[in-house]
Formats: structure tokens, sequence, C-alpha cells
């Protein structure tokens, strides 16, 4: 089975339904072998890796071969640096201009090492904007509010990561993404409230200040993760978009859309773009621990 | 146990300067239990702790609220060496925890409606 990519790739709903389409055409499929034909790709914003691995990781899992072909020079060579070939037999080539967040398959358990390649990629790389250490660590602090909610809400294996640096772009961002082929935000939400919502009313739904579908275990509270992640991106002009089964959510500078997609997605994407050019970011509002009143 | 204190050191206990795995809250809040169980004041230190996510404050604090009051909080346990930019999320997490343990089955339900 051959399965052509578009021309380009990027983090616009065109792009996810793409993904999803692909999933859904292979989902089924057992002792194939797949092509995945990059002869008319010539743009692939390197992020959408996490989401590629993921569903390859799913064709693979019912004893598929899958083999990605005639992929441009310039997009093979951004696999490599970000080693996202490396886990489909190909190489890894030293990232010498330093705009990859590699490629990563982690177990849900690995939390600490995670935060160690984290910091690796992003926080400490010489080649990154000069962020203050507030803005680095609201980045930080935002993925691994993502990480958390992927490990208590889809119920699955590992968790699936990519990112890129645009420098050249106007203005200049990160994109990151998060992927996990556990249960859905629908499913959750609709097992939860036992309801019928869709996809994107059950993103609503769990985007809600204080909604949560955590199971409720040693009275631990939950929600909160994604609302501070929201309230940050907004401030930080940045983007974020949520894909969950049929649902699509994004809030791009504020401004919140949602529509629903022609197939479902097995698992839950987020992506945020961390706008670089952001005078908030020095931003301090000067707190003191006498504030916090129990 | 001097002055009846009793000093939680987050480094320590979650093996790092991260504080961002439910587990570890878990087992902070396990502690800090134990020692207002007994009668003991507890210090929360989180010296040297560069990233902190609600998930572990949910568990290591929020759910405090399940067992015991703001006043008795605000008399046993200490904060100490919070970065300030990390003062917002104690706020919230503590304000969440407060409005969901008032009335959690009404929490519930109002979420439900």
């Amino acid at each position: 089975m051959k399965i052509e990519f578009p021309k380009d790739i990027c983090s616009n709903f065109d792009g996810y339904s793409f993904f999803i389409e692909l999933h859904e055409r292979t989902k089924n499929l057992i002792l194939n072998n797949i092509e995945l034909d990059f002869t008319k790709t010539e743009w692939f914003e390197a992020n959408f890796c996490a989401v590629l691995g993921a569903i390859i990781n799913e064709i693979q899992s019912n004893l598929n071969s899958v083999e990605l072909t005639n992929l441009k020079p310039l997009i093979k060579d951004i696999f490599s640096r970000n080693h996202f070939m490396a886990s489909f037999g190909g190489y890894i080539i030293p990232d010498a201009t330093e705009t990859t967040i590699k490629y990563r398959k982690n177990k849900l358990t690995d939390e600490k090492f995670i935060k160690e390649f984290l910091f690796s990629e992003l926080i400490l790389k010489s080649d990154f904007p000069k962020l203050s250490l507030i803005a680095q660590k609201e980045i930080a602090r935002s993925i691994f509010e993502i990480y958390s909610n992927a490990v208590i809400h889809g119920d699955c294996d590992f968790v699936y990561s990519c990112g890129q640096y645009f420098p050249r772009k106007s203005p200049p961002h990160i994109d990151f993404t998060i992927v996990d082929m556990g249960r859905s935000i629908k499913t959750n939400v609709n097992e939860y409230l036992n309801v019928n919502k869709t996809g994107k009313e059950a993103i609503e739904w769990a985007i809600e200040a204080n909604n949560s579908t955590k199971p409720k275990i040693n009275n631990i509270p939950g929600g909160l993760g994604l609302k501070l992640i929201l309230d940050f991106v907004k401030l930080n002009k940045g983007k974020i978009q949520i894909v969950s089964s049929d649902g699509y959510w994004e809030m791009n500078k504020g401004k919140i859309n949602s529509d629903s997609f022609n197939y479902f997605f097995s698992g839950t994407i987020v992506n945020i773009e961390f706008n670089l050019d952001d005078k908030n970011f020095y931003y301090l509002k000067s707190e003191k621990v006498e504030d916090i009143i129990f | 146990m001097k002055d009846n204190k009793f000093t939680i050191r987050i480094f320590d206990e979650v093996g790092g300067d991260s504080a961002i795995s439910v587990d570890d809250g878990n087992n902070v809040f396990i502690k800090i239990d134990n020692a207002i169980s007994q009668g003991l004041s507890v210090i929360l230190d989180f010296q040297n702790i560069n990233l902190i996510i609600t998930a572990f404050l949910n568990a290591a604090i929020g759910q405090l609220y399940s067992k015991y009051t703001s006043e008795d909080l605000q008399e046993k346990l200490k904060l100490e060496n919070i970065k300030p930019e990390d003062v917002r999320l104690f706020q919230q997490v503590i304000k969440r925890a407060k409005e969901y343990f008032s009335d959690p089955e009404g929490f519930e339900n109002s979420i439900k409606d």
C-alpha cells in the first residue's frame, strides 16, 4: 500500500486532517507493507514527527512494515538531525544549527529523564534565544503539564514528542508537539459525564477552568494544569492546538477556533507554539512566599 | 526534634531539582500528614527546586485539604525558599483545593452540569 504525502505539512487544521486520515487508512491493516511516499512533500514542520512517529508505531504494532520513501534532501536532513530517522532505520547527523528538539518516544514513567532531556534540548541550548530564566521555566512547566496530562488521562504506554525552533519566522517561535495514543478526551469526558459530546465539545469542556476527568485517587484534586498553560500561551500571544478523536480546538493569539474532522484519532495531540518575541517573557511580578495563604 | 519542627526537603524527596511527579507529591503528602498527626509543625523546604508543576502540588499540598482546615495548615505548615515566580502556582493550587474540598460533591456536580 502506498500513501502519498501532500506538498506542505504545517501545524494547522489541514495538517492534522492529513494525519488523522493516515491513521484511519492504516489502523486496521495487518501484515502489510506500507510506503509513505514523500515525493510531493517540500515542507514538513518537524514538530509533526511526533504525530508521524506515533502513527507509524501503531501501524507497526499490527506487524506491518513501514517505509519512508522519496524524501527531499532538506526533509531527510532535518529528520536525521532531530533523530526521527534513527527510529526508522536511518542515520543521526549532528544538529549544527541547533534548531531541533529531538523526536522522543518516552515511557510514561520517564518523567525525570524527560526533564533532563528537555532542559538539554531546549533550555540550555547555546543558540536558542536568550530567554529570561522565567520564560524558560514557564515553557518547561507548560510542556510538563501536558506530559502530566497524558500520564494521568491517556492510559497509554508511550508519549511521543518533537519540537522545532523557527528562528527566521516572524515572530520567531518554537513549536512543541506531544502525542499519546491512549484514551481520547472525548472518551474520557463522555464516560465521566455520561453524555455524548462531539470531539470538539469534549475538548471545550476539558479546557474550561476547573474541569477534570482525572480519576479520583487519594483525594488529589485534578485540573488546573491546562488552564495555566492556556493563560500563559494567551499572555505570550502564542498558539495551542488540541486534537482528540474527531475534535479540533485552537487558541491563536487569544482567539479561539474549533472544528471537527471527518475521521477519528485514537488519542490526543497537543501542539504548543511559544512566541519568542514577547516582552512579557521578561516581566516578573514580584510575589513573596508570605503571600501564600493556606 | 527541634522545637517540634519537622523539615521536609523537597530536593531530597524528589531526587533532584524538579517536582514533577504525582508519586513524589503523594509521598510528600504522606510525610506531612504523618508529622502533623504526631503534633509536629512541618517546614516544606523548596531550596534548589527549579521546576514545579501542578500535578505535584495537587498531590503534595492540595490533598492536605481533605484532612486539614486552612487554620490547621496555617498553624502547622510553613513553606520556605519558594521562588517568586512560583508563588502564584502555589496560590492557585491552594485556591482550587479549598474550593474542591469545601464541597467535593457539589464541585463534582457543578462541573457535570
